[in-house]
């Protein structure tokens, strides 16, 4: 107070007329003084106050900025990420306005649509989508999604690009709460390509490219319900290659994979487009014809192939040979399922396999009858194997000048219970179910034992196919065989059949190992196999019996005439002896004599018999 | 209950005969709250001399409240006698670094001093600049029976912050705490404290402080922030500070403490405050204006009212007769409007305000806490 009292106090004094000194009661002064106080202390309190209102105001508004100009940054930052999202994303991305026009596009929806992205901000959707089916819904479908603003997607579906050129992709719309919304379209062109290429995969042989047999049932289904529809016929051929397996052990595999995939290229080229070709595996083939209308149809067919397949193979300059059998199954497709008529191919397939030749046999109901039969057969042969059902006859073998016995022939008999089962036939089953080493186990010491009992001068014939020679510790057991029964390896004839297999270069050094033990080759059948010259000159043959095939039946048969002088030539000049087979007439025994043939054997010179009975001829 | 008021002036001495004074040993507690810069020792052991058997004690202010006004006189005293209940003391010395074992060393002597009986109220005052009221107050509280209320405050030193002590029975230390507890099922302690403070600008988070020193706020010195905000008062720190107390929130469940500034530290860049200010919570600057002041005194006064009080403490913060100024009488005007005209109220302006006012008991700044006790005729 002794500095004054507040100004504005001071100026209301002076106002009201009073200064200070004119004051003489303390009371009065005390209260001024307290005034006065008051005043600077509100003052101070609002200088405070105004001081504290600015700085606070100041210091939020510079939060604010920071915050503002942090988020703007954020955004931006934000932005940025987004871009380079868009930019690098693998799947194709439109963004679109609610409307549904083209806001943006990243590269890749540009480049796979073929669009050029600044002409098509602002378009519509239709411009830039365009599906290869005009009947496509999903344009549509997109559209009522974005007008409703829901997710939405199509799996598969093809659009055409600007180039033309067709898109297999799989669309995904992401509606945007703010309306509009992000479409994906992702290429699955090569999905599909990969999906195509693996169920290609499953139903055709990787090799040859034909259907494999998956496939093929599903292939005869179709045909056969065809065959329904229209009343036609279908023919179904199971081909099956001849002596492939010997282009595969003399060439090579590769080269018999070369050969599999050119034969399929043939047989698919016999077959019209609407027919199928389709490999089973190893050399077997099935072909399916449509629209046959009889069985003259299918046969040519068949022999087309077969011709086909009989021409010559050219691989690794090489000429490969094979032949063919084929079967066919006809049916209009009546009360049968496809695994029945391809069942129907292969057993006529198995009959044409037992004929000569490319053999081309129609199924018929009779044959499942036989192979039937040949089931039977088997079963019975087996258990004949360990009875005396089996047992041996002997035919005599004559000198033809002067009919003298020089031999027996040992030929395989059985009297099953049901009656005498005729040789072709069991020794046939026997081939087929691989019974034929057991077989010859069974009867060969029977015939040793027999020829134990033969004079000098008179030989024991004994069959062997190719496969027994073969056989492992065949001829271990052969030798063994011989010594058990004490006989003369110099009076034992070998008859080996010739046949393909014969040919096969495994043969050869195990009849040489005959023959350095004493033992005679005979080659059978001569004449009616591949390679009958061939074999003469490789085989280590000491006979060869001549097919009766080539006996005339007549004296006016000139040419049949020339052909067995010219065996009987042979075989003197070569030199090997000849034994003709079958004589059955009087007419043939004379040529035969005629013409020089040294032995024969035949029903007319003396029919097979029992070893006792054969026994007794010779006294 | 009796309750007399003396104030004692080194010129005038006491405003009444000491003799008139009638008190019961055991039962009697005379308050004595005196300005530090005079020297009252004299009058205090010529106080405990005329009182036999009363526990004296008090402590140092920022301004003496006697009645309705701050009084002139260096000295107040209240003295209460208690018709049956008694009076206990305790006196504890406050480690440097640590000021929870003091409170538990207060509590213990009182808990043991009152043999299992019923304590219906404890006062403590401790020393004002070098304690840390929070830990004090923890301490009690571990030490008390549960439920024992606890109210006091931290002794001044005028404006300056430099040398505050309190005293008991003619013993007397800066580092020290003293209380006094009744023992009686008759006696009743009421308390009402209230600040009128609101917080302003942006909330801040404690980055960096250590118990009740106070580094930075946002990563930035807490020093310059109160400097930038006082312009041309920061020459008055660290008493302009008390312009701008922090209202500090714990995170975890939203609770908020006032915190009034004792010191600052110009080297360390640091400000020392009257309770803790942890680190991780959030703290605003709060203001205030005079009449925000006085409607905080009488909503205290209110919540502390009984139907008859015996006596009034009212400890209200230094800070607040710095904004009141000259005005300061007013919001003591408030409280014995509040009260009535014929209560007794003694108490001073502290560096701190002890409460459990608002259910847990804590150390609080910038507001005006008041403990009605009153006697019930003893039955």
């Amino acid at each position: 107070m002794n500095d004054g009292y507040h100004r504005t106090l001071e100026r209301q004094m002076a106002r009201a007329g009073l200064s200070p000194e004119d004051l003489a009661d303390q009371r009065i002064v005390d209260l001024l003084g307290r005034v006065s106080s008051a005043y600077e202390d509100a003052d101070k309190q609002r200088y405070l106050h105004d001081r504290a209102f600015l700085l606070a105001s100041s210091e939020m508004q510079n939060l604010y900025d920071r915050l503002q100009s942090s988020s703007q940054d954020e955004a931006a930052v934000q932005r940025d990420r987004l871009k380079a999202i868009f930019d690098t994303a693998a799947t194709g991305l439109i963004v679109l306005e609610a409307d549904g026009r083209v806001f943006d596009l990243n590269p890749v929806a540009e480049s796979a649509l073929g669009l050029d992205h600044d002409a098509m901000v602002g378009d519509a959707l239709t411009a830039v989508l365009t599906p290869a089916d005009p009947e496509d819904p999903v344009i549509d479908e997109l559209r009522t999604a974005l007008a409703e603003g829901r997710h939405w997607r199509t799996a598969d579906t093809v659009l055409m690009t600007r180039h033309g050129s067709t898109l297999s992709v799989s669309m995904l719309f992401r509606a945007m709460r703010t309306g509009g919304g992000v479409l994906a379209i992702e290429d699955i062109t090569e999905r599909k390509q990969a999906q195509a290429e693996l169920i290609w995969r499953a139903n055709h042989d990787s090799l040859t490219g034909l259907l494999n047999r998956p496939a093929l049932t599903d292939r005869i289904n179709r045909s056969l319900q065809r065959a329904r529809r229209y009343g036609s016929q279908v023919g179904v051929f199971f081909i099956d290659l001849d002596r492939f397996k010997r282009v595969n052990d003399t060439l090579g595999h590769a080269a018999g994979d070369t050969l599999l995939v050119e034969c399929a290229r043939r047989i698919s080229a016999i077959m019209r487009e609407v027919d199928t070709t389709a490999r089973l595996g190893g050399d077997e083939f099935v072909a399916i014809a449509e629209h046959l209308s009889s069985a003259e149809d299918a046969y040519a067919i068949a022999k087309r192939i077969a011709d086909t397949i009989a021409q010559p193979f050219s691989i690794e300059n090489e000429l490969a040979y094979v032949e063919s059998s084929i079967g066919i199954a006809m049916t209009d497709g009546q009360g049968v399922e496809p695994g029945q008529v391809l069942r129907d191919a292969d057993i006529a397939l198995y009959e044409a396999k037992g004929r000569p030749g490319s053999a081309v046999v129609l199924y018929t109901e009779a044959m499942i009858r036989r192979m039937q039969h040949g089931v039977d057969l088997e079963r019975r042969l087996r258990r004949a194997m360990y009875t005396d059902e089996l047992w041996v006859a002997y035919q005599p073998i004559f000198t033809l000048a002067d009919s003298r016995i020089v031999g027996f022939e040992a030929l395989a008999r059985w009297d099953s219970d049901a009656g005498p089962v005729a040789p072709e036939e069991f020794i046939a089953v026997a081939e087929g179910a691989g019974l034929l080493e057991e077989l010859g186990r069974r009867l060969i010491p029977e015939a040793l034992a027999f020829q134990r009992q033969l004079p000098a001068g008179v030989d024991l014939f004994v069959n062997m196919s190719p496969g027994q020679i073969a056989g492992e510790g065949m001829l271990e057991w052969l030798e063994g065989a011989i010594a058990d029964a004490e006989a003369d390896p110099g009076q034992l004839f070998i008859e080996v059949t010739e046949t393909d297999a014969i040919s096969d270069h495994a043969i050869t050094p195990r009849l040489r190992h005959l023959r350095d033990r004493g033992i005679r080759i005979a080659l059978d059948d001569f004449g009616v196999g591949h390679s009958s010259l061939s074999a003469l000159r490789t085989l280590p043959l000491d006979l060869m019996k001549v097919d009766r095939s080539f006996l005339v039946a007549n004296r006016q048969d000139s040419r049949a005439e020339a052909i067995a002088r010219m065996v009987i030539d042979l075989g003197r000049l070569l030199p090997v002896g000849v034994i003709a087979e079958g004589i059955e007439t009087t007419e043939q025994l004379d040529l035969l004599r005629e013409i020089g043939c040294p032995m024969g054997q035949g029903f007319l010179l003396a029919p097979p018999a029992p070893a006792a009975e054969a026994l007794t001829l010779l006294t | 209950m009796r309750t007399t008021t003396v104030t004692w002036t080194p010129a005038g001495g006491w405003s009444a005969d000491l003799a008139t004074v009638e008190t019961r040993p055991g039962a009697a507690v005379a308050l004595a709250f005196s300005d530090p810069l005079v020297d009252c020792t004299p009058a205090l052991a010529e106080l405990a001399a005329a009182l036999p058997g009363t526990e004296v004690l008090g402590c140092s202010t920022a301004g003496q409240i006697m009645g309705n006004r701050v009084d002139p006189a260096p000295l107040v005293v209240a003295v209460a006698t208690f018709e049956s209940a008694r009076v206990i003391s305790a006196f504890a010395h406050v480690d440097d670094e640590d000021s929870t074992p003091a409170g538990q060393a207060l509590g213990d002597e009182i808990t043991g001093a009152a043999h299992g009986q019923h304590i219906a109220g404890v006062m403590v005052f401790s020393g004002g600049l070098q304690v840390n009221g929070s830990a004090l107050v923890a301490g009690l509280g571990t030490s008390l029976p549960e439920g024992t209320p606890v109210s006091g405050g931290l002794a001044g030193d005028g404006p300056r912050f430099q040398r505050s002590w309190v005293h008991l029975n003619g013993e007397s230390g800066e580092n020290c705490a003293v209380a006094f507890a009744v023992i009686g099922e008759e006696v009743t302690f009421r308390h009402g404290s209230q600040g009128g403070w609101d917080g302003f600008g942006p909330r801040r988070t404690i980055t960096h402080s250590h118990a009740n020193v106070l580094y930075e706020l946002d990563g930035q010195p807490a020093l310059s922030l109160y400097k930038e905000y006082l312009g041309e008062r920061a020459d008055e720190l660290p008493l302009s500070a008390l312009l701008f107390p922090l209202t500090v929130t714990d995170p975890t469940d939203g609770r908020s403490l006032v915190r009034t500034v004792l010191a600052v530290d110009e080297e360390h860049q640091s400000m020392t405050f009257a309770g803790d200010v942890p680190q991780g919570w959030s703290a605003r600057l709060m203001w205030t204006t005079t009449d925000r002041l006085m409607e905080g005194a009488t909503e205290a006064a209110e919540e502390a009212a009984q139907s008859q009080v015996d006596l009034a403490v009212a400890i209200s913060c230094v800070g607040r007769r710095l904004v009141l100024g000259a005005r300061t009488d007013e919001e003591l005007d408030s409280v014995v409007d509040a009260l009535g005209d014929s209560t007794a109220v003694v108490g001073f302006y502290s560096y701190g305000e002890i409460s459990p006012a608002h259910g847990l008991c804590t150390l609080q700044n910038q507001t005006m806490t008041l403990t009605t006790i009153s006697e019930s005729a003893a039955s």
